[in-house]
């Protein structure tokens, strides 16, 4: 299973999200800063790089990617499909969670979260309650998307096979 | 004016150069005065204007060699995600490309002498070790030296994504001839070194890009050093 988090790159990684990352019981931990034009496009990568190193037997994988690519449902599929093709998620998978932790953007500005289609789950002490759990219809849509996708894509390499000057 | 990028095919550094190269030819045709989407599902994850709007304007990549060299630059952290520059006490970034490398040309495998030569001329003992194949012998000697000399090594290379900003991370890049690590230097340190070798056999076979690298030719994106 894996344990996605967004996070606001201006955010300093605290002891919380430090611990949600130890204790959960993901063996991967994805964790993508998201950065925004206002932040000059830059981010310290080396600050999340320090934190995996603290982490024994738990794979952590960290690298920035832009928020406005979460601002539309195509591009929040989007970004887990790039995700999928940068060898990041598995090619099956039962759950993911989103710890929204963005103390810049609210978290009901990134759409996703107005699908609906995401449970919120309440302290049950194991997830906080800004985390979301995407739940078997989001997953079967999001599936959908990356079965589309690489559709179009042996699609589009059939029709080059077949017509080759067209290409 | 919308503008709808479709990249050139082949892999992430190829795609990102010639896109590179779409967006200078664009700012200095409209100056700011324009949006586009581009048309690839990891760049746009990156990409930090990304908009849709109608009517739109399809625009192909341009070649991915001339975009660095090309006056029409853009301000790279206005469009993409960066790695924060560094003073100079971060890493070194080691990038070996195997993978396809080895059966596309073979002087594309550059040994192991060409990547340890340049880390003890550059002096940090912090490297982060970066490849598309862990199993070759050329890594494995690399990456046995660095332990036997007691080198401070990050290993990456089980994601993409990671590796392009692990090796942005780094103060200088000691790169296999690939576009891959050039995009990372482009995204962060800006500090890069080649295989000289590779690049007088490629520039005698008439390749632009390589030509210009020997010629000193300078790129307004990131500085580009032969070894």
């Amino acid at each position: 299973m894996i344990y996605i988090i967004f996070i606001d790159a201006g955010l300093e990684i605290n002891g919380g999200l430090l611990a949600g990352i130890r204790t959960s019981r993901d063996d991967s931990v994805l964790l993508l800063p998201l950065v925004s034009q206002y932040l000059s496009g830059n981010v310290n990568i080396a600050n999340y790089h320090s934190v995996s190193q603290t982490l024994d037997h738990k794979r952590l994988v960290c690298f920035p990617i832009s928020i406005c690519s979460l601002y539309s449902v195509s591009g929040f599929f989007n970004t887990l499909y790039a995700l999928y093709l940068s060898g990041d998620l598995p090619r099956l998978w039962t759950k993911i969670i989103f710890n929204l932790s963005l103390p810049n953007h609210s978290p009901f500005d990134l759409c996703f979260i107005s699908l609906a289609k995401y449970r919120l789950v309440k302290g049950d002490g194991k997830l906080t309650k800004n985390m979301y759990v995407m739940s078997n219809f989001g997953i079967s849509v999001l599936l959908g998307y990356i079965f589309f996708c690489e559709g179009i894509g042996k699609f589009s390499k059939l029709k080059s096979l077949i017509y080759p000057k067209l290409s | 004016m919308h503008y709808k990028i479709k990249p050139i095919s082949g892999g992430l550094g190829n795609r990102f150069l010639s896109v590179l190269g779409v967006l200078g030819d664009l700012e200095r045709r409209h100056g700011t005065g324009f949006s586009y989407s581009i048309l690839d599902t990891i760049l746009r994850t990156l990409n930090l204007q990304q908009s849709s709007k109608l009517p739109r304007t399809l625009i192909s990549g341009l070649q991915t060699g001339s975009a660095i060299f090309s006056n029409d630059r853009i301000v790279i952290d206005e469009h993409f995600v960066c790695a924060e520059r560094k003073s100079s006490a971060g890493s070194v970034g080691v990038h070996f490309r195997g993978g396809d490398f080895a059966v596309w040309k073979t002087h594309s495998i550059i040994p192991a002498g060409y990547f340890i030569e340049n880390i003890q001329r550059l002096g940090s003992k912090k490297i982060s070790l970066c490849s598309d194949d862990s199993m070759h012998p050329v890594y494995l000697a690399v990456k046995k030296w660095l332990t036997d000399n007691e080198y401070d090594i990050v290993v990456f290379g089980e994601s993409m994504l990671e590796d392009v900003y692990a090796l942005a991370d780094c103060i200088h890049i000691v790169a296999s001839p690939s576009t891959f690590s050039l995009t990372a230097a482009i995204l962060g340190g800006k500090n890069i070194t080649f295989p000289h070798q590779f690049a007088e056999i490629e520039a005698l076979e008439g390749d632009l890009f390589w030509r210009y690298v020997l010629d000193e030719r300078p790129s307004k994106y990131v500085n580009l050093s032969l070894s």
